[in-house]
């Protein structure tokens, strides 16, 4: 019986120190590089409070509080709704007090003060100096309030082209400041993105699929955003931004497209962009980017 | 053969199922120890003695060390079953399948991931040993998989959208049942048949959507063949009713007491890339009850990292420890082998019946054996073992004979001795009984036994040796004493009146007379055995042969203290003729008081070296004292003294005591 004792002393003891169980094993899609990744962030999260548009018809996304001190962005927008293409340029400058800031009644952050600082033009073109207004929800009521000054350049639907976007290329940014010497510096623009939105089932069969394919540069990674409007909107409702690889292609996850909120918007619009950023410019106060938006409008099947 | 065929035309193609964490070893290598497991030997064919504890650890994984245990089993031999159990928390296989999304919610990141997990949790297995070469057994082995997906959602309401993730999980259990056989025609040759998933039992869950990732568990069996054509050289083979197969060798190497064995294998599997999939070397070292081997499974391509997902996403995996996923390792084995059961040194050869069992001859058996073992001493030391047998029909108990050392690796002859039992049986009829034969070391339990018939005859029967009529003489010595004694007492005052030297003599005298008075000569009432009968019933049926006569006469006087002794006159036809011989406790010179004639008696020394005054009786003479004295001294004087009976053999006397 000693014997036995012993030996199961050191049964236990074995059991004891053997614990250190091998990793699994990592495998991978082949079709996918598996450097890929995919990275997916909702853009409105707070609908009760703020009123979120992205650019289908203007700027390409919405940041309702920008944090930076200067944003200067360029964007060559292609709108597509089944065989109707318009190509646009947008570009606009914004200077931001962030000492100032601009609160709702209860004391929610809507943004900055924005400041005027002087004239600004691209490619000589000079940008209209406009009240930035955003709006918020408050009581329910949608309420506009002005944060200051925006250098705002943008054709209007049916007026010609005054410069199309030039990409791959760069555009001539002029500051004029009230004092002091004129600031001028190319922004580089980046290569043109086109995308195509291809479908497949219907979402009341369960089996609704979207892949999204574009032009792939195989460069920086590319933003895609999904947003949902009805017919008779004016501009899209941003839901969220899926950012990959600049790899040409990929499938909407099924399981995000099962819990689109279909039954409030019967359009889906993606927006592909492919921003390029003037790294000189660049820091983490100021931003400087030029951006081809392409956004495609869809009927929900 | 027929569930070869039934399993060759049910099966489809399937991965190598038979390949072990232990290497390959064939199973005539080892005389203890259990060198595998269910993969290789789902009918559990072994060699455990007694207990057996086996622990088994993964201590590497490409590409890292690890400290994991695979295998704690424990096995139990009892008889000619055997019971083993096996918890192998190692065996399982994990898959990570990354989908490389990172989810963005509220600064924090989520990784979406699907896992894949499929382990082997615990198995129990029976083996039968039917004969010394022929073994059947089965194993029930409890498998669990699981597989979990991470998904996003989009939550969208009036206050807050927002993207969440939900793990989706699937689960599935079962239990595999396999049987199989196995045969030594040979020696050196054992072939063994196993299936493999031929019952699958207690399924629950599933993966629904995604069944092609559940475990494949195709039916099949494998046919072994383990084979040493030169000592110390193993080959084995194990060939699959798909065209998977392992070929394999061992070799055993014996230093300074300890046990080497060397092994390689290689193996194709149907599912795993190049043809030879990969293969096995590994190391056996066995020391008393301890044994510890290091086995290594090297795959052909190499594997290292991330691997591509398509194959498990089409093909599935068929094989927990050894799929197209497993990667490089090196894995040590722990068998303890505990002998509360003492471990066999000795066993029999043969055993040899000397006689038939005679019960009358009871006394005999404690100096005479009765059978004869020849006993080989199979281990490395000198042993002391310790006979003992037990006769059905006449012991009551085994009967332990005395203990021999036998040197290490001899034979030598064991003695079996017995005691008859008297409340046994009133031995009336003869009967073929059978006699176990044991034999037994340092333990309790006995190393061998073997079972042989025995001949017990009934309390009448004698072998035809004079010397053991004796042991009819003892047999109703009371009775004997209160007939002589009644006589002497009719006699008392004729006795008184003899001088005190020749008062025995007179004693013979009168007792002889009495008892021919009664008695005539009648021969045996069987002819095919030798058959006497006790005083009390010689006196009861007034008669009998010389045998019978002699013994019932010579009970009358020993037990009144009267020498006797037996004559054998054996003659040249091999029949042999019985009368008495009596001490007359006379000296040489006192012979004048009982005879002037000196070829009426003789002298034989007694304990003191004193020469007594012996007179032949020939028991058979039933008329007077003096007449049979006259017949048997004459008998005696003739063959015994002018012929040289006694210098020859011819002539032997058997003493009652």
């Amino acid at each position: 019986m000693k014997r036995l004792l012993k030996y199961l002393v050191l049964i236990l003891i074995i059991f004891t120190f053997s614990c250190d169980e091998p990793a699994p094993t990592e495998i991978y899609i082949p079709e996918v590089p598996s450097n890929a990744q995919v990275d997916i962030e909702v853009l409105s999260p707070e609908p009760d409070l703020y009123v979120y548009q992205n650019g289908y018809d203007s700027i390409g996304y919405v940041a309702p509080t920008p944090s930076n001190k200067a944003i200067i962005n360029l964007s060559g927008i292609t709108n597509t709704y089944k065989n109707i293409t318009v190509k646009r340029t947008s570009a606009f400058a914004l200077f931001v007090d962030k000492s100032k800031k601009v609160l709702t009644p209860n004391g929610r952050l809507i943004g900055y003060n924005s400041k005027y600082i002087g004239k600004v033009n691209f490619n000589d073109i000079n940008a209209l100096s406009l009240p930035y207004r955003v709006k918020y929800r408050w009581l329910g009521n949608v309420v506009d309030t002005t944060l200051g000054w925006v250098h705002y350049f943008a054709q209007k639907n049916g007026q010609s082209l005054l410069f199309p976007f030039p990409y791959n290329s760069s555009i001539k940014f002029k500051l004029d400041p009230i004092i002091g010497n004129d600031i001028v510096f190319d922004i580089p623009t980046p290569y043109e993105i086109i995308g195509y939105v291809r479908t497949r089932g219907k979402p009341e069969d369960d089996n609704f699929e979207i892949s999204l394919h574009w032009n792939s540069m195989n460069e920086r990674d590319i933003a895609i955003v999904v947003g949902g409007m009805n017919s008779t909107d004016v501009s899209p409702f941003p839901l969220y931004k899926i950012r990959v690889k600049d790899t040409g292609e990929i499938s909407i996850p099924k399981s995000l497209l099962k819990t689109f909120p279909y039954g409030r918007f019967n359009q889906l619009v993606i927006s592909f962009v492919r921003q390029k950023f003037a790294v000189n410019l660049s820091t983490t106060d100021q931003v400087v980017v030029a951006q081809s938006i392409h956004n495609i409008k869809i009927d929900v099947p | 053969m027929i569930l070869l065929v039934f399993l060759i035309t049910v099966s489809e193609s399937f991965s190598q199922q038979s390949l072990e964490i232990y290497g390959g070893y064939s199973k005539l290598l080892s005389s203890k120890f259990r060198l595998n497991s269910f993969e290789w030997n789902s009918m559990n064919f072994n060699r455990t003695i007694d207990w057996e504890f086996t622990f088994s650890g993964a201590l590497f994984q490409e590409p890292e060390f690890v400290s994991d245990i695979m295998i704690a089993s424990i096995g139990k031999k009892l008889g000619d079953h055997y019971l083993y159990a096996r918890y192998s928390p190692g065996f399982r296989k994990r898959f990570l399948l990354n989908t490389d999304t990172l989810v963005t919610i509220s600064d924090t990141v989520k990784v979406l991931n699907s896992n894949l997990n499929y382990s082997e949790k615990f198995g129990f297995g029976y083996n039968y040993q039917f004969t010394s070469n022929f073994s059947a057994g089965f194993s029930l082995r409890y498998f669990e998989q699981s597989y979990s997906q991470d998904n996003i959602y989009f939550y969208f309401s009036d206050s807050v959208n927002t993207l969440i993730t939900i793990t989706d999980e699937w689960s599935k259990e079962h239990w595999r049942g396999d049987v199989g056989v196995s045969y030594q025609p040979f020696n050196n040759l054992i072939l063994s048949l196993n299936s493999y998933n031929l019952f699958i039992l207690g399924e629950t869950g599933g993966f629904t959507d995604h069944q092609n990732l559940e475990l494949n568990v195709e039916k099949g069996a494998v046919l072994s063949i383990d084979y040493e054509p030169i000592n110390n050289l193993y080959l084995l083979t194990n060939v699959e009713t798909s065209s998977s197969f392992i070929l394999g060798s061992n070799i055993k190497l014996n230093l300074f007491n300890t046990n080497l064995a060397l092994g390689f294998l290689i193996f194709h599997d149907e599912y795993q890339k190049p043809f030879i999939a990969g293969f096995q070397p590994s190391l056996n070292f066995s020391y008393k009850s301890l044994n510890f081997n290091l086995a290594a499974t090297i795959y052909s391509e190499p594997r290292k990292g991330s691997m591509p997902a398509d194959d498990l996403l089409n093909n599935g995996i068929h094989n927990i420890i050894n799929n197209q996923y497993s990667y490089n390792s090196v894995s040590a084995n722990f068998n303890l082998a505990l002998n509360f059961k003492p471990e066999k040194n000795v066993e029999f050869v043969d055993v040899k019946i000397i006689n038939a069992i005679f019960p009358t001859f009871a006394e005999e058996y404690l100096t005479e054996p009765i059978a004869i073992g020849k006993v080989v001493n199979i281990s490395d030391k000198s042993i002391s073992v310790k006979p003992s047998s037990f006769i059905q029909a006449a012991n009551d108990e085994i009967v332990y004979s005395p203990t021999i050392t036998i040197p290490p690796g001899d034979t030598t002859d064991v003695q079996f001795f017995t005691i008859i039992s008297e409340s046994k049986s009133d031995y009336n009829k003869r009967e073929i009984s059978q006699v176990d034969f044991y034999l037994s070391t340092i333990y309790e339990e006995f190393d061998d036994n073997l079972q042989k018939p025995i001949l017990v005859n009934d309390k009448n029967s004698w072998d035809g040796r004079v010397k053991n009529l004796r042991y009819f003489v003892k047999h109703d010595i009371l009775e004997s004493n209160h007939y002589s004694k009644n006589i002497l007492r009719e006699n008392y005052q004729a006795l008184q009146d003899t001088p005190q030297p020749v008062r025995d003599f007179n004693r013979i005298k009168i007792l002889f007379d009495n008892f021919v008075s009664k008695m005539q000569y009648v021969s045996d009432p069987r002819a095919s055995v030798e058959y006497v009968q006790f005083p009390t019933q010689t006196m009861e049926v007034k008669g009998g042969d010389c045998d019978d006569l002699s013994v019932a006469f010579s009970s009358i006087l020993e037990s009144i203290g009267i020498q006797t002794a037996f004559v054998d006159y054996i003659s040249e036809d091999g029949i042999s003729h019985v009368n008495l011989i009596i001490n007359t406790k006379l000296e040489p010179e006192e012979s004048n008081l009982i005879t002037k004639n000196d070829k009426k008696f003789f002298l034989r020394k007694n304990n003191s070296e004193k020469d007594e005054i012996w007179i032949p009786i020939e028991t058979t003479s039933l008329t007077d004292f003096n007449t049979a004295w006259e017949i048997g001294a004459e008998k005696f004087h003739s063959e015994a003294i002018e012929n040289y009976g006694l210098a020859k053999s011819k002539v032997v006397i058997y003493d009652i005591y």
